[in-house]
C-alpha cells in the first residue's frame, strides 16, 4: 500500500507557506520620460504611504539611476503595489530579492 | 490661459474655447480606449498601460496574468463615469470662457487619467527623452507636425496636472 505520499505533501505546503509570508519581493519602478516628477512623487505618497522626504528621493532615484526599489515585500503585497503603481502609469517590475 | 482653484468642496478649472476642445478630443479618446480590453487595444497603448513585464519577471502563469491584465482594466473602468461626466459639461457649448467642476474627490481620478493620455500621445507618436527634453520654439518646430500638436497636448496636460498636484496637496 502507498503511504508516502502525504508527508511530501505537508512539506510542499509547509515551503508555500513559508514563501508567502517571507518579505522577499522588490518592486522596482523604472525610469520613463513622460511621467512628471512631481506626479511620481504623489504616487509614491499615495500608493506607499511614503512621506513627501522620501517620495522625493526614490522619484530622483529613478530618474537619476534609471530605477529605484520602493518596497521588499510578500510576494501578495508587491504583486498588490505593482499593480497600484502601473494603474498610475508608472513602469513597475516585482523581482525575487537575491 | 487654464486657471484652477478650489471652491470648498469643488475644482473648478477655466478654459478658453479653444482649450475646452482640445480636452473634449482627449476625454473622448480615453474613453474610447478605457472601454477596449487589453487584448482589443492597440499594441502602443497595450505597452504603457497594460505592459506585462512586471508579471513575467514575477513568472506569473498565463492565467494569472489575465486576471492581473482584468483587474488594471478594472482600475481603468473605474474612471469612465468621471470622464462620461466631464464630457456632459464639456459639451455645453459656452462664448467665452468655459467652466469645469468636479469633485475635489474625483480630482486624482481626473489627474491619473489624464495622465493616462499623456502616455499614450508619447508611445503613439514615439516621443521619448530627447522629444521630452526640448524646450525651444526653434527646436519643436524642427519635429514632425504630428510629433509636434502631440508634444503640445502632453505639455498642455502637464500643466493642467500640475495645478490639480498644487491644489490636492494643498487641501491635505
Amino acid at each position: 500500500m502507498e503511504t508516502e505520499t502525504l508527508p511530501e505533501i505537508a512539506e510542499v505546503t509547509k515551503e508555500k507557506v513559508e514563501n508567502a509570508f517571507e518579505k522577499n519581493w522588490n518592486v522596482i519602478v523604472w525610469n520613463d520620460p513622460v511621467n512628471l516628477m512631481t506626479y511620481v512623487v504623489f504616487v509614491f505618497m499615495k500608493v506607499l504611504a511614503f512621506p513627501k522626504e522620501k517620495a522625493t528621493k526614490h522619484m530622483l532615484e529613478v530618474h537619476h539611476q534609471g530605477k529605484s526599489c520602493v518596497a521588499t515585500e510578500t510576494r501578495e503585497k508587491a504583486e498588490l503595489y505593482y499593480q497600484q503603481l502601473q494603474g498610475f502609469g508608472l513602469s513597475v517590475t516585482i523581482e525575487r530579492a537575491e | 490661459m487654464m486657471i484652477a482653484k478650489r471652491e470648498n468642496d469643488l475644482v473648478l478649472f477655466t478654459f478658453s474655447g479653444l482649450e475646452r476642445k482640445v480636452l473634449e478630443r482627449i476625454i473622448l479618446s480615453l474613453l474610447e480606449n478605457y472601454k477596449l480590453s487589453p487584448e482589443q487595444i492597440d499594441r502602443q497603448a497595450a505597452a504603457v498601460w497594460y505592459s506585462t513585464r512586471g508579471c513575467e519577471k514575477a513568472r506569473m502563469s498565463s492565467d494569472e496574468t489575465a486576471d492581473w491584465l482584468k483587474q488594471l482594466h478594472g482600475v481603468r473602468l473605474g474612471r469612465v463615469e468621471l470622464l462620461q461626466k466631464c464630457l456632459t459639461q464639456l459639451a455645453r457649448r459656452s462664448h467665452g470662457p468655459f467652466t469645469l467642476g468636479i469633485p475635489v474627490q474625483n480630482a486624482e481620478a481626473l489627474m491619473t487619467a489624464l495622465n493616462d493620455h499623456r502616455l499614450l500621445l508619447a508611445a503613439h507618436h514615439d516621443i521619448g527623452e530627447p522629444e521630452m527634453a526640448l524646450r525651444s520654439f526653434a527646436a519643436v518646430s524642427k519635429l514632425p507636425p504630428s510629433q509636434q500638436a502631440a508634444l503640445c497636448e502632453i505639455e498642455f496636460l502637464a500643466y493642467i496636472i500640475d495645478e490639480l498636484l498644487q491644489l490636492l496637496q494643498g487641501s491635505e
